[in-house]
């Protein structure tokens, strides 16, 4: 497949998880908190595609999930693209035959990206962010994201097809 | 040397990412109407996809919130079904009190909105964030809703507008860590500072006068004061506890917010910002009943 071939089912992934997020889970709350599968299919993406493509598409996701929060702009964006781009840099060094790779580190990367996210807003003056309620967030998120990165793993393997330089999509 | 430049190249694009995050991040920071315009045009041109799917999926969601709750709700029904035996029993004894109520309210003019306009809108969906309390509305821009009106329901302050598109607008939360109100106590008048401390979490209040005493049921009412983002008068909350703070001569006073921010369905956004202030409101310490 051609490069942009790549990127034109990247775009097609990003769209469809968009429209999940923001069109069939908005309503969804568990205790409180509302699933990050904009974060979860960003790290799926590292893994699958390697961290240097996994991080942009994650920073997309990032991105446009931002539109819909008042937040600073691009908080999630620069989360996501980092907390990726570790998850892709672990999973590289981990080798080809780990089974356990895809859940486990979507569900340590969600983690870390929700309090990464805390840590940062705060730095950036939003106040109350670092609180018990905190470990539920990320916990929460983290779980959703472990039961959906088996789908999200087939998504990315669809668009990080096997001819792409350094992604364990085969 | 090849191996070393492929090597690199992932790191060269993480860094451009995080500078293009922070830019944008220092961008909207900085105040500037363009990141505001592109959130308002994305959420007008998804509001139709979202209000539709998240009809559909409404039971899906009610089942998962129905789940996770499900203690809670036992607990509410068991609780209700008591306050409804009450509620029968009082309910000659409230006809009689709501006409005593009205005509009080007529004779002090207790109307604790006064004349201003509002907007009447449904509640859509609930935080955006998991790190921000907020509501949508389905009124925005198109509605006469501007940034920074108030928003009341049931009775008292909910929260104000922070973003408005041309058809929904968001409301941050009175609830919300970063939200504040000045706030004044009847019938003492101490005035002070009500700042929200999470969903779930009564309001710290920090008083102006920490000698000032507000006892448990106390009503404050926003304050008003002169460049205050909600006009005077309407009811916050009720103090939930008053106890001297330890080593220093003041006190630790929390107040229970008049409206449960958690079940909102439908609000009033006021047509009033603080440029507008001019518009009479005519409450007092005692403008309504605890």
């Amino acid at each position: 497949m051609t490069p942009s071939g790549h990127w034109l089912r990247a775009v097609l992934a990003i769209g469809l998880v968009f429209w999940v997020h923001e069109a069939l889970l908005r309503g969804l709350r568990i205790d409180g908190v509302r699933p990050d599968i904009m974060l979860g299919v960003g790290i799926v993406a590292a893994i699958v595609g390697g961290p240097e493509l996994g991080c942009v598409v994650a920073f997309v996701l990032g991105v446009l999930g931002d539109l819909f929060v008042d937040t600073p702009f691009g908080l999630s964006a620069l989360v996501a693209c980092s907390v990726a781009f570790l998850a892709g840099t672990v999973r590289a060094s981990l080798g080809t035959h780990t089974r356990w790779a895809v859940p486990t580190l979507t569900f340590l990367g969600s983690m870390l990206g929700e309090v990464l996210w805390a840590l940062v807003g705060t730095v950036l003056g939003l106040p109350g962010l670092l609180h018990p309620h905190l470990v539920t967030i990320a916990l929460v998120v983290a779980t959703f994201n472990l039961v959906i990165s088996a789908p999200a793993a087939l998504l990315m393997r669809w668009v990080f097809a096997p001819s792409v330089e350094g992604s364990y999509a085969a | 040397m090849a191996v070393s430049r492929r090597s690199a190249r992932p790191r060269f694009t993480l860094v451009l990412l995080i500078l293009a995050s922070l830019t944008l991040i220092t961008i909207d920071l900085r105040g500037g109407a363009s990141v505001p315009k592109v959130r308002g045009k994305a959420r007008d041109v998804f509001a139709p996809i979202q209000s539709a799917v998240s009809s559909a999926t409404r039971p899906v969601t009610d089942f998962f919130h129905g789940a996770f709750q499900y203690r809670q709700l036992k607990d509410d029904n068991a609780r209700l079904r008591a306050q409804l035996a009450t509620a029968r029993a009082q309910q000659i004894q409230d006809q009689y009190l709501l006409q005593t109520n009205k005509d009080l309210t007529d004779l002090l003019k207790l109307d604790f909105i006064g004349d201003i306009p509002t907007v009447a809108s449904r509640v859509i969906a609930g935080s955006e964030s998991n790190f921000q309390l907020t509501i949508v509305i389905d009124r925005g821009s198109g509605a006469g809703v501007l940034k920074g009106m108030p928003v009341v329901a049931g009775g008292g302050l909910v929260g104000r507008v922070i973003a408005v598109a041309d058809h929904q607008s968001t409301v941050l939360l009175l609830t919300d860590p970063s939200a504040s109100v000045g706030v004044q106590f009847a019938p003492s008048n101490a005035l002070g500072v009500a700042t929200g401390q999470g969903s779930g979490h009564p309001l710290a209040i920090t008083l102006v006068d920490p000698n000032a005493v507000t006892p448990p049921g106390t009503v404050a009412y926003s304050s008003g004061l002169a460049g205050s983002p909600y006009p005077r008068g309407i009811p916050v909350g009720k103090v939930a506890s008053d106890t001297p703070a330890v080593g220093v001569r003041s006190h630790v006073v929390t107040v229970t917010p008049v409206v449960d921010v958690n079940q909102l369905s439908y609000v009033d956004v006021l047509v009033w910002t603080a440029q507008s202030s001019a518009i009479p409101v005519a409450p007092t310490s005692t403008t309504v009943a605890p």
